[in-house]
């Protein structure tokens, strides 16, 4: 079994891009284990519903018609408002009107629509700050989708597991805060090094002088499972990237994982380091490490995220303890079906420092 | 059950060829109800099959068989037409994402006359009538005659005649202009969620228009054209449509609870049961 719950966890999730739905578009998804209509009235407003007509079952992704604010469906005409209630039909009124048509409450912001989802069909009980999406001061985004067989609570589990930091990512000092859970909000910060920031394992010679080690923060914060805002800092070069995660839930097993990446741009008084750094090195050093960026994301999601199991009573070092746990603990929030929280085996003595780190410390000895 | 929601496997008779495609000494292979068959022609006429199928007739042009999923032997057959006086069939095979119920459900579906079709004044001439195995529905309806820049309407009447969930008879009849219609539409399950639609539309030899011999190869031709051009565009519809229990319906949409009641006599027992719960 998967690394997931039954049912897709509760929150607000991107389900497009604002420039994706023009006024009178309708566009047909498929997300939440639905076939989704996300639709544009003629007055600007983004709608999501289900695309399923109730009348007599038509696409409405693909047959529905946007009238005025409504939605119509194509095949016999009945018309739907933004809330699903059906509003006109060419004939005689159902015996019931009122949100026959399922709909998500829509939140549209900084040219992203994005979509509230409860498999209770409760209504939002929080909402991704507009702050975070402060545009000032940033270049423009860059976008890059994938599609992962896994569940989105397996990604973002990744942010909370130093031992992979090692392992998979090859880094080492890696110097992590204790994550900071503020309701639907959940904070962590790596501080580590690595070979380079444009390869992820190390060059042979000659080219190994190339891939200068180098020390980054990554930090990043997630807004429910829906958004993962991380920002990835390399003090020496003064590069700061920002970098908006959406994993959004095709279905419980399977999700579209999207990323916008955008670079700090120079602002203020500034040095003549800092001038040649950001005039010169920066607008090379980020597309490189978009392309870096998204190798990273490809291959970590087809090759780990991808074959992680669930394991009902995980052994883990007390190291990873203090972040999976309360990790897990926070997850349980946007659980519906409300699983029993996982039973820890007990802790196992911490694995061998990784080999680069014991021989610099026999060099010392 | 499939993805649409029907199940795939239903009883009753279906064409699985037409008698023109199978020739003396020849072989069709194809599925029916997600089991595959194999027809052969020997050379005394005779068909043999291989495969899950009970029974075989063959009538009107077309090669039907009996499914059951059980493997019980048929207990009623379609009734075979008398082709005197009526010009030779022209065909056309459909291939769609839909079911046998789904399909013919659209003949009772009177709310997307007009919005798919086109069609206007719709009137029941024949209240839907439930009997055993057969279904019989008439409606006079007007469409646009089938001429560029003219806007006449054509007036027509047609009978639908349903025997089972794979076989209608239905009559057409445009009194303007004498021309009387009989339309074969075949549904055949093949793969879940797949039906093949074999359509077969013949005209009366007797147009009763001047000339109408010599006219009748080019109405019958445009007619063919007309039917078949309903079927795609209902065909577009079915390709994502979802079959939904229950609907929404209102007044005017046909007696389509009563009709979907009636075709669960040709579900084997279980599946009708789920359906009905």
């Amino acid at each position: 079994m998967k690394n997931e719950s039954k049912t897709i966890p509760s929150g607000w999730y991107y389900v497009a891009d604002s420039s994706e739905i023009a006024r009178g578009q309708v566009v047909r998804k498929e997300l939440f284990g639905q076939i989704l209509a996300l639709w544009r009235t003629e007055s600007g407003a983004a709608r999501v519903t289900d695309a399923t007509c109730p009348h007599l079952g038509s696409d409405l992704g693909k047959l529905g018609k946007v009238v005025g604010e409504h939605l119509q469906c194509f095949s016999h005409r009945f018309e739907y408002d933004g809330a699903g209630t059906c509003v006109k039909t060419p004939r005689a009124t159902p015996c019931r009107t009122e949100a026959v048509l399922h709909s998500y409450p829509v939140h549209e912001v900084s040219g992203f629509v994005l979509a509230w989802y409860d498999a209770a069909r409760r209504q939002p009980t929080w909402r991704i700050p507009d702050h975070v999406f402060d545009a000032a001061g940033h270049g423009r985004f860059v976008k890059s989708q994938y599609t992962f067989d896994c569940s989105v609570e397996t990604i973002n589990e990744d942010n909370f597991d130093v031992g992979h930091l090692f392992n998979w990512h090859e880094l080492s000092e890696v110097k992590s805060t204790l994550p900071t859970v503020d309701g639907a909000t959940i904070s962590v910060v790596h501080d580590f090094t690595r070979h380079s920031i444009l390869t992820q394992r190390k060059l042979p010679p000659p080219f190994h002088v190339l891939s200068r080690e180098i020390t980054s923060r990554y930090g990043s914060t997630l807004y429910g499972h829906g958004l993962t805002y991380s920002f990835i800092e390399i003090p020496a070069f003064e590069f700061l990237t920002q970098d908006f995660i959406w994993p959004t839930p095709i279905s419980a097993t399977k999700t579209l994982y999207t990323t916008f990446l955008r670079r700090k741009l120079p602002s203020g008084k500034r040095t003549l380091r800092q001038r040649l750094l950001q005039t010169v090195l920066h607008p090379v050093l980020f597309p490189a490490f978009v392309i870096r960026l998204r190798l990273e994301h490809k291959h970590e999601g087809r090759g780990f995220w991808e074959n992680q199991l669930r394991v009902e009573e995980p052994i883990i070092t007390e190291r990873e303890r203090p972040m999976l746990e309360p990790y897990w603990e926070w997850c349980r929030q946007f659980d519906v079906d409300q699983q029993p929280p996982r039973r820890y085996l007990p802790t196992v003595t911490e694995p061998a420092a990784p080999a680069k780190k014991a021989r610099k410390a026999a060099r010392t000895a | 059950m499939s993805a649409l929601g029907l199940d795939p496997r239903p009883i009753g008779w279906f064409a699985i060829a037409r008698s023109d495609e199978l020739r003396r000494g020849g072989e069709i292979a194809g599925v029916l109800a997600a089991a595959p068959y194999r027809l052969r022609r020997r050379r005394d006429g005779a068909v043999d099959v291989d495969g899950r199928i009970g029974a075989l007739a063959e009538q009107n042009g077309f090669v039907f068989a009996w499914h059951h999923p059980g493997g019980a032997a048929p207990t009623w057959r379609v009734p075979a037409l008398d082709e005197t006086g009526w010009r030779p069939l022209r065909h056309r095979l459909l291939r769609a994402r839909s079911h046998p119920q789904e399909v013919y459900e659209n003949s009772i579906d009177t709310g997307h006359f007009p919005v798919i079709h086109g069609y206007s004044d719709i009137s029941v001439l024949q209240p839907m009538r439930l009997d055993g195995h057969e279904m019989t529905v008439g409606y006079q309806i007007a469409r646009k005659a089938p001429l560029p820049k003219l806007d006449w309407k054509v007036v027509a009447n047609f009978e639908v005649h349903l025997h089972g969930l794979g076989c209608a008879h239905n009559h057409i009849e445009v009194p303007m202009f004498g021309l009387r219609v009989r339309m074969f539409a075949l549904t055949t399950p093949t793969e879940p969620d797949r039906v093949d639609i074999r359509l077969g539309v013949a005209i009366a030899r007797d147009l009763g228009l001047p000339g109408g011999r010599l006219v009748a190869p080019l109405v019958h031709a445009g007619v063919k054209h007309g039917i078949v051009n309903d079927f795609l565009q209902d065909m577009e519809v079915w390709e994502r449509k979802r079959y939904l229990r229950p609907p929404l319906l209102v007044k005017g949409d046909g007696p389509i609870e009563r009709f979907r009641r009636w075709s669960q006599q040709f579900y084997a027992a279980d599946a009708a049961r789920a359906e009905v719960n």
